[in-house]
């Protein structure tokens, strides 16, 4: 089915576009999800939420390309999953349970400062993503946006890992002083 | 951490960097497909190709079992006719003292028939090429010859022979009885013993047939193993002709 068609029900408020966006793109973003947690069942559950979100978000949203919309969607997910096991992991020692209790004092919102400094470093990420060539800029977003390992990388792109892994290292390199300039601190 | 926060500003990050990645990262989930449809690409060739090449494999081991001589000429051409080899042992047969010809040839030197009989293949070929002109006597003679009496049938069997070619030997088919001792599943012959080589009658049980064979047999030894090369009348399963005969001495 057509994206298009897919967003129309979402639109029209068809339960049925869930099974269409699960029969079109589930493992699409059960990769996604895999990547950030190396967990099957938790990979599913994130899927599912991805669903979720999709239906409460569509409409207002009509995203013209509903495959980056849910990925951009599961990957935030796979990723707010991941922290929350890790916070729940450093609950073991006393030390990590005291800055656990601490931080529960937080809004879960984040500040508004926060959200400017982000909005500021994408940004600076688009365009430091420009000035890089497209294999170079695939390679960070496959690695730091899709989290593929170098091998997978190194496949899609037709190089060697080894490549792989200094075209990486030198994009980093880049990138640091990229943000320097901009002013980030680092 | 500044890892995390980029990691989370990159999801907000201009769609068309991420449709760009994903184009490329699509095309390596593509070369699944493309892969296994080489792969049925591939079986389907090879079901082809056995489907073509077996039988035509198959077909040529059938005509190297055959034997070398004109064995389809004997029998009329809209009649379904199959030669195979048969090994027939001589147990029950008389002995006779005058038979000690070497392996391969065939018959002995008798006074009578050896001009035509004698030896390699090719001379066999030639008279039984000679009786084919006879086609229609056996077919004609094969359903007296289920019915029973053999010695009605060598005579009946021999006049075509004698007043068409006059190189048949002295007109006198042999018949001789034997017992199958197994049948192919598809009824073709296997093998064959030689149970009683003068009998007068013959059995209508598919384990008994008769073989008319132009050649005198009444010379072979006890013991001896006689190939037999033969045509028969599918219409006629239980008469057999003989188109040449290889004998291996008995001890």
């Amino acid at each position: 089915m057509q994206d298009e068609m897919i967003v129309e029900l979402y639109w029209q408020r068809d339960e049925s576009a869930i099974k269409a966006t699960a029969d079109k793109y589930e493992n699409y973003l059960l990769k996604i999800a895999y990547n950030v947690l190396s967990d099957t069942e938790d990979s599913k559950e994130s899927v599912n939420d991805t669903y979720l979100a999709a239906w409460n978000s569509i409409p207002p949203h009509r995203p013209s390309i509903l495959s980056a919309f849910l990925g951009k969607i599961t990957r935030r997910i796979s990723i707010d999953i991941y922290r929350r096991k890790n916070r729940t992991k450093r609950k073991a020692g006393e030390y990590a349970l005291s800055l656990y209790e601490l931080s529960g004092m937080r809004d879960n919102e984040p500040h508004p400062e926060e959200k400017l400094d982000e909005k500021l470093l994408t940004e600076a990420l688009n365009r430091f993503l420009t000035t890089l060539k497209p294999e170079a800029r695939s390679a960070f977003l496959g690695r730091y946006y899709f989290f593929d390992s170098l091998k997978e990388i190194a496949r899609y792109l037709g190089i060697s890992e080894g490549k792989t892994k200094t075209l990486l290292h030198r994009t980093r390199l880049s990138l640091k002083e990229f943000l320097k300039k901009e002013g980030f601190e680092l | 951490m500044m890892e995390d926060r980029i990691i989370d500003a990159l999801s907000d990050i201009d769609e068309k960097f991420i449709i760009e990645t994903d184009k490329l990262r699509s095309k390596k989930r593509q070369a699944f497909p493309v892969r296994k449809l080489s792969l049925i690409a591939a079986c389907a060739a090879l079901v082809f190709l056995c489907a073509f090449l077996i039988p035509i494999l198959q077909r040529n081991t059938e005509n190297s079992v055959k034997p070398p001589i004109g064995e389809g000429e004997i029998l009329s051409s809209d009649t379904k006719n199959d030669t195979e080899m048969a090994e027939i042992s001589t147990d029950s047969l008389p002995e006779d003292p005058e038979t000690d010809e070497s392996i391969g040839s065939y018959p002995p030197e008798t006074e009578n028939e050896s001009d035509n009989l004698s030896g390699n293949e090719g001379q066999a070929g030639g008279d039984i090429n000679g009786g084919s002109s006879n086609d229609e006597d056996f077919e004609a003679d094969a359903p007296t010859g289920n019915s029973g009496n053999i010695e009605e049938n060598a005579p009946t069997d021999n006049s075509g022979n004698s007043d068409k070619n006059p190189e048949t030997p002295e007109s006198e088919d042999f018949m001789m009885t034997v017992t199958v001792d197994e049948f192919t599943e598809d009824g073709f012959i296997h093998y064959l013993i030689f149970s009683s080589p003068d009998s007068g009658s013959v059995s209508q049980n598919r384990k008994s047939l008769h073989i008319i064979c132009p050649f005198d047999i009444s010379h072979l030894t006890e013991g001896s193993t006689v190939t037999v090369y033969y045509t028969y009348d599918i219409n006629d399963p239980y008469t057999v002709y003989a188109t040449h005969i290889e004998i291996e001495k008995g001890e």
